[in-house]
């Protein structure tokens, strides 16, 4: 799935779904490459499940799948609290080495 | 078209952003949606519109060639669907009929009627031929492609019908129910 994230034309995609459904035309019409180009990159976004197409008689769209980017989200909450931890202690830190600045000028 | 849907109804019209513009019918297990619209320009440009390849990309379908009466194109539609159409009635500028794949099982038959009205045209189009399982998606997927016309000829951005789809998908869906 962070494969199918690297991407600056699927990150585009992605952005655009976020917002609601849209055609091929559409999402073709965001980008500065060609149909077989905007294809590929839907099909990598499909195969990574974080777009679906969605299919009433003729018409077709896309829409974003929020479930990968959930659990995303959740595997990176996990080193958020680690760098919470460090930033807390870094606070700490500083906090200190203020408090022994002022000792010092005062004493 | 029979008499009585030839009705004008300037509700219809005049309800076009919010509600829903289009009516379907059945006869036997076939099922026809019909749209009607108006619109302020005269029926010399909105027959351009909904016949030059130029104009058509704009607002529903990629058509390679000029099509004659006759004739066979293969287009392209913004739904996503592509397929031939064949030209039976060509009469500019107020009559224009197409069967879409032609001999194929989901083979239907598409009407479009221009009137003339003071400044504006009324356009009635119909799409007849549809299976009832699929007619509420050709309801809600014609709206959006009047309502794109529409943008076309307002000098706008067309194409982009699939948020206006799913608002449209329910009512006509509910439509559909209460023909079966």
């Amino acid at each position: 799935m962070l494969q199918a994230l690297s991407d600056d034309s699927r990150r585009t995609m992605l952005d655009r779904l976020k917002r609601g459904p849209a055609t091929v035309s559409e999402l073709a019409g965001l980008l500065p490459i060609a149909r077989p180009g905007v294809s590929r990159h839907l099909r990598v976004l499909r195969e990574a499940g974080l777009v679906d197409v969605r299919r009433a008689a003729q018409w077709r769209y896309y829409v974003i799948r929020p479930e990968p980017l959930a659990e995303l989200d959740e595997w990176l909450s996990t080193y958020r609290v680690l760098w919470g931890q460090r930033l807390d202690a870094l606070h700490t830190e500083v906090s200190r080495g203020k408090r022994e600045h002022r000792s010092e000028h005062d004493g | 078209m029979d008499e009585q849907t030839d009705q004008i109804s300037t509700d219809q019209a005049g309800a076009r952003r919010s509600g829903v513009a289009g009516s379907l019918r059945a006869s036997g297990d076939r099922a026809t949606v019909r749209m009607q619209d108006r619109y302020p320009t005269h029926p010399e440009d909105l027959w351009a519109a909904v016949t030059e390849p130029e104009r058509l990309a704009r607002w529903i379908a990629v058509v390679d060639g000029v099509p004659g009466l006759g004739g066979t194109v293969h287009a392209r539609f913004t739904s996503g669907w592509e397929g031939d159409v064949r030209v039976e009635v060509c009469e500019p500028p107020r009559r224009l009929i197409v069967t879409s794949a032609p001999g194929r099982s989901d083979e239907t038959t598409i009407e479009a009627v221009l009137t003339r009205d003071g400044d504006s045209t009324l356009l009635v189009v119909e799409e007849r031929g549809i299976s009832l399982e699929q007619v509420a998606a050709y309801g809600a997927g014609w709206q959006a492609h009047i309502e794109d016309l529409a943008a076309h000829l307002a000098g706008r951005d067309a194409g982009g019908w699939a948020t206006r789809w799913t608002e449209l998908a329910p009512a006509y869906a509910e439509q559909a129910h209460s023909l079966a």
